[in-house]
């Protein structure tokens, strides 16, 4: 487990450099695409393009770092009730193999989107749209990591468990 | 009807076993995909696509600015501001709090970074100063739900984004319904603090007010930069929040020297960790409307209403009841990009304006930011006093009801969202 959990240690420190980096992209494209309409007037056909696919990835990404930390947002109608150790457990688990569920869904068949994107060229940066479409089986693969080392750790009785209702946008 | 059953009863279930709503939303359509036959591949794309719209990068960019506010100390001169304005009333100290929030509406579109931010200031002093701690943090959960709604705002540009209504309009018509809302609360506080006895605040000094006023001044062009460039057609909504970005880090960064690298890179992480789990409801929301479009659940929904023979108003308030319920369970930009398909031609077959439309939703969804068992702002609220969500929420339902009878208003009377954009953006309000 050791071992493991230093590999997902690994993967989510790339994650957290490529979200900083996407952050700061997403910000400084759209920033040059207002600063080129009103000063430059170049033509530039290109900044909404790549500021919407930094954007996609940053989304994914985070989405799937915050499974690790149990950041999705979630009701706490029977998670949160008194429960003796195991209840409290076992909802966990249920949600842990959903969320593993939908995330291999989501890798076979973003794999399939993806590899078809092959034969799309994005209009604005002129660049092959697997670029774009393999944010989703990719992250949704590390989030299946992150899914499972939380399935072993609550497996495990010296398991963490989740902390209750979690954070969001607005 | 039976896959619209099932579709909305597993989503449910889902939800109550404590499934994350964006998986629950995105097994509950899948269920669905896979019982119709649909190709499986529908899921993929449709996340995908939900996602593939440059207004909603605005939602990363308001999400930063109000991080690096707290970051920055712009929050903190904001709180200056605000505690120079109440000298020695009865209560100061909590009326502070609303006009804080109030001040922080208008800058940020983002009522988390608004508790976050000001509620770990001023939560632990209001205790301090000898406020019941129920009272600080309901006060203080309560109040930032202005954050949200005051422009700029995070719902008001999605809905605008989704559903194609003018996001300059949405900013305008939310200004008046936030500082009623805000009025109505000071007018509430002020009265508990007759009644309960509440500390007095520091003498009042001009000097002081005119001190905080120039020190606070600087970070309202941020305000001037979004709502000036939007309502002006020189920038996009995502455009505006970009633009934003970049003068609170030079504000920050430069002129009051409160950003290095590491708190930069601390802010960019912070605003992630509420980015992923957003976006992620935004992808599968998506895939969760497309499903509902396939089962014909607007128009379903549409007959309904129809059949129904309701007044204008009365489609105004079921809608407003439907975004309390759903505003309960589920993230709020979510919940725009889920209903809107059923709610928009339901409130155009009615005659209803989209832009009182919008900011009705909007105001609506932002009272789910304090009500559990989804209340983000009260859960923040609660966990910076020290105190059980269940505690806190007893004590936040007084000024629940105040915000229901201040949003009924808002329904009742057009005037109060439709006027200020009719006066400023006629162009984009139709006859």
């Amino acid at each position: 487990m050791s071992s493991y959990r230093a590999v997902l240690d690994v993967i989510e420190r790339i994650q957290n450099a490529m979200i900083v980096a996407f952050f700061v992209l997403t910000i400084v494209i759209v920033s040059f695409q207002v600063l080129n309409r009103f000063w430059f007037h170049w033509p530039v056909v290109w900044t909404s393009d790549a500021a919407v696919l930094c954007f996609i990835w940053l989304s994914f990404l985070t989405a799937s770092v915050a499974v690790r930390k149990y950041g999705h947002f979630r009701v706490g109608v029977l998670i949160d009730l008194p429960w003796r150790r195991h209840g409290r457990r076992n909802l966990e688990l249920l949600s842990l193999v959903l969320i593993i569920l939908l995330s291999l869904v989501l890798v076979i068949e973003g794999t399939r989107v993806a590899l078809e994107g092959l034969r799309e060229i994005s209009p604005g940066i002129q660049i092959s749209m697997i670029w774009a479409y393999a944010s989703v089986p990719v992250c949704s693969l590390t989030a299946i990591l992150f899914a499972v080392e939380k399935t072993i750790e609550q497996l495990s009785s010296a398991a963490p468990s989740s902390e209750a209702p979690m954070e969001e946008e607005n | 009807m039976d896959s619209v059953i099932l579709l909305f009863g597993t989503f449910a279930a889902l939800l109550v076993l404590g499934v994350p709503i964006a998986f629950a939303l995105g097994l509950s359509s899948l269920l669905i995909i896979w019982i119709e036959g649909l190709p499986i591949s529908i899921l993929a794309q449709t996340a995908y696509r939900g996602l593939d719209n440059f207004i909603l990068l605005a939602v990363p960019f308001f999400l930063i600015v109000g991080v690096l506010m707290n970051v920055g100390t712009i929050t903190e001169r904001l709180l200056d501001l605000a505690g120079a304005m109440f000298g020695k009333t009865r209560g100061a100290l909590a009326k502070v709090n609303i006009v804080a929030s109030m001040l922080f509406a208008g800058l940020s579109g983002s009522s988390v970074a608004d508790v976050a931010g000001i509620g770990s200031v001023l939560i632990p002093a209001m205790i301090k100063q000898g406020y019941p701690r129920a009272f600080a943090v309901a006060v203080t959960a309560a109040s930032s739900t202005i954050g949200i709604i005051i422009p700029p705002s995070i719902f008001l540009a999605v809905y605008g984004a989704v559903g194609d209504v003018s996001i300059g309009a949405l900013f305008l018509g939310g200004a008046v319904p936030g500082l009623l809302i805000g009025a109505t609360q000071l007018i509430y506080c002020h009265y508990l603090a007759r009644t309960q006895d509440h500390p007095r605040g520091a003498p009042f000094s001009f000097g002081r007010l005119g001190k905080a006023a120039w020190r606070g001044a600087l970070p309202f062009g941020v305000t001037v930069v979004i709502l000036g460039g939007i309502i002006g057609g020189i920038f996009t909504a995502t455009e505006a929040a970009a633009v934003a970005v970049l003068y609170v880090l030079a504000l920050a960064g430069i002129g009051y020297r409160a950003l290095t690298i590491n708190s930069l890179r601390g802010a960019i992480m912070e605003a992630a960790g509420h980015l992923g789990p957003t976006m992620l409801c935004v992808a599968m929301g998506a895939v969760f409307a497309w499903v509902m479009a396939f089962l014909q659940v607007p128009q379903m929904v549409g007959d309904l209403v129809k059949g129904m023979d309701l007044s204008p108003t009365m489609v105004l308030l079921f809608i407003m009841v439907l975004f309390v319920i759903v505003g309960t369970f589920e993230s709020g930009v979510a919940s725009i990009i889920i209903f809107l398909p059923i709610i928009q031609p339901m409130a155009d077959a009615a005659g209803l304006h989209p832009v009182h439309v919008g900011v009705i939703v909007c105001v609506t969804l932002a009272l789910g930011l304090i009500t559990p068992p989804y209340g983000l702002c009260l859960f923040i609220a609660a966990r910076i006093g020290k105190m059980s969500v269940d505690r806190a929420f007893v004590a936040t339902l007084p000024w629940i009801v105040l915000f229901l009878a201040v949003d009924v208003i808002l329904v009742l009377v057009p005037d109060t969202v439709l006027l200020l954009p009719r006066l400023v953006v006629p162009e984009f309000m139709g006859g």
